[in-house]
């Protein structure tokens, strides 16, 4: 999926001309890639599991004209196609645009999300050099594409992103416009489409607006909400503020946060696991915030890390994905050693899914230790048998197969800028957040 | 046992309880109207045939998941016009699975496809004028990338 405009803006990332695949299965420190299976171009296709038909002969069979003619029928086979395909069979008739292009048909369609086998992840860079939102979209061991998702939307608005933040293919962004005024806007990249929402307030309660984090979960209601966390003017409490997007309005939790010394949230980035959107702290619970009943629940326990004190970079993974909520964090002090934890879906506690040790990529990576890594993205599969850290590595994308046992390379990354007056080496690579991206042809 | 009359003349036996899994017959079972045979004015032979074999095989192998999965995964290996005929025929009767599945493998033979083929595929008549599809296309410009 390439999403981009009318002017498709380059994205940062540059495919590797022979992206390498390391094994490290051997006992020694195995630095001798394996061969590498022939390079695939991002445009290849993979098809190999689907039979390709040979008979589109030019004449259409007959029971292709009856199912194109019955509404019914066809409107099952639209159903399971892929939103990008969709958009693009718009153009077939007229009566497959009315088809596709119905409210009701994109709500059916956007609830049964069916995971094609690629896995899109958005990257979000908050440098005000570059203000841009780029995908990755890869399956299997393969770069699919690379795109950049912001210039639709930089058509219709001006100004630099100051947060983003985004859920299940919907994304909520924050613009600072004209130096004083900010903006909010909901914004699906698949169908290019965005919302202004109104900004948020609460009547009764004057409140400093921190950050606004998107909860949408197709498969429980077509509509999306806003949680929003406000400060009240002496710094004393959290506010909660929900917008619903089948209201429009925004309303006050009655649930107000007591701001603590001794414990702060991060609430840039909430995550929407099992119907809470939930909030990690530096006492390393998370808070939960009910979206159908727009209040909080009770925090969930301590992760058990073996870190006697968690500082923030310890916690170098927190969101959902196979349908758990994840947590990556560092097992010991000076160590490669990291323990990825999920939390029962009782809430009762954390438990360690996988230990990972990454000592045995700092062969293949040195820059690992010396200049310290990221690790953006992780994505499992439903059953767990397949588990993946993407790693940012200096100027590379690499994924670590857990299971596997193997390091894959994806993309480059292109600086934003190589120098910076005199502190030579100021190479920017950063990534603020990255978050699993869908398509999906939901409305705003 | 029941038995089924195909459109162009073949007949096919098979167990009720298998026969049941198609909701067409099940209520045609149910209203009494089949004595001595079915008839399925609607299906040929030899789609009749392939629809039977799915069937058959969702009733005895049930619970393994693995093997239908493979036995769908190969079931559905047949040219095109031949899934489309099976296609009617499992909505004809009224066989969710076997329409869920057939309409999928097309979804994913025609989603990379042009739009041109597609409506050749179908022979659909393409009712824009050039500047609405132009249109159309531009809106969307990234999807035919």
């Amino acid at each position: 999926m390439l999403p981009g405009g009318k002017s498709t803006k380059t994205s940062r990332f540059e495919p590797i001309e022979n992206p390498r695949k390391i094994s490290l299965n051997s006992t020694a420190s195995s630095s001798t890639p394996l061969p590498s299976s022939p390079s695939k171009s991002i445009q290849e296709k993979q098809n190999d599991d689907i039979p390709l038909d040979t008979s589109f002969s030019s004449s259409p069979s007959a029971s292709a004209t009856i199912i194109a003619r019955n509404e019914d029928l066809l409107t099952q086979i639209l159903l399971k196609l892929p939103p990008k395909s969709l958009l693009r069979f718009q153009c077939v008739s007229k009566q497959w645009l009315s088809l596709i292009s119905d409210p009701v048909f994109r709500r059916r369609h956007s609830s049964r999300i069916r995971r094609y086998p690629t896995t899109d992840f958005l990257f979000f860079s908050s440098d005000s050099y570059r203000n841009e939102i780029d995908l990755l979209s890869f399956s299997g061991d393969w770069v699919d594409s690379v795109g950049n998702v912001s210039s639709p939307l930089r058509y219709s608005l001006e100004g630099e992103i100051l947060s983003l933040q985004s859920c299940n293919g919907l994304l909520c962004i924050q613009f600072m416009v004209n130096d004083i005024s900010r903006e909010l806007i909901v914004y699906n990249p698949t169908t290019c489409k965005h919302r202004s929402i109104p900004w948020p307030y609460a009547e009764s309660i004057p409140l400093v607006i921190r950050y606004t984090n998107i909860a949408f979960d197709p498969v429980k209601s077509d509509y999306y909400k806003l949680v929003c966390v406000g400060v009240d003017l002496n710094g004393t409490f959290y506010r909660f503020l929900v917008y619903s997007s089948e209201a429009g309005v925004w309303s006050v939790s009655r649930d107000a946060l007591g701001m603590d010394s001794d414990s702060a949230y991060y609430f840039g980035k909430g995550v929407l696991w099992n119907g809470d959107v939930h909030f990690l702290g530096s006492d390393c619970c998370t808070l939960c915030f009910d979206i159908e009943n727009e209040c909080l629940q009770p925090s969930t326990p301590r992760i058990p890390t073996n870190l006697e004190v968690v500082g923030r970079w310890d916690i170098r993974y927190f969101g959902e994905t196979g349908g758990n909520l994840y947590v990556i964090c560092l097992n010991k002090p000076k160590a490669m050693l990291f323990d990825v934890f999920a939390l029962k879906r009782d809430y009762s506690q954390w438990v360690v899914k996988y230990r990972v040790d990454f000592a045995p990529l700092i062969t293949c990576y040195p820059e690992m230790k010396n200049r310290g890594f990221h690790t953006p993205c992780f994505v499992v599969d439903k059953e767990g048998k397949k588990a993946r850290i993407v790693i940012l590595v200096e100027d590379k994308f690499i994924y670590y197969d857990i299971h596997g046992m193997f390091v894959k390379e994806l993309v480059e990354v292109v600086p934003v800028y190589a120098e910076v007056g005199g502190w030579g080496d100021s190479t920017w690579y950063r990534w603020c957040e990255a978050y699993q991206h869908v398509d999906t042809l939901a409305s705003v | 046992m029941i038995v089924l009359n195909s459109s162009d003349g073949a007949t096919f036996e098979v167990e009720e309880s298998v026969a049941v899994q198609s909701q067409t017959i099940k209520h045609m079972i149910e209203d009494n109207c089949a004595d001595t045979s079915i008839p399925l004015p609607n299906v040929n032979g030899v789609t009749l045939a392939r629809v039977l074999e799915y069937i058959k095989k969702h009733a005895e192998a049930k619970d393994d998941e693995e093997g239908l999965k493979s036995f769908d995964a190969e079931f559905v290996k047949v040219d095109q016009a031949s899934l489309f005929e099976i296609i009617l025929a499992a909505n004809y009767l009224d066989i969710k699975g076997l329409l869920d599945l057939t309409c999928q493998t097309v979804a994913d033979q025609i989603k990379d496809l042009t739009v041109e083929e597609v409506r050749a595929i179908f022979n659909i008549m393409n009712d824009f004028t050039p500047e609405e599809e132009a249109k159309l296309r531009n809106d969307h410009a990234w999807a035919f990338e």
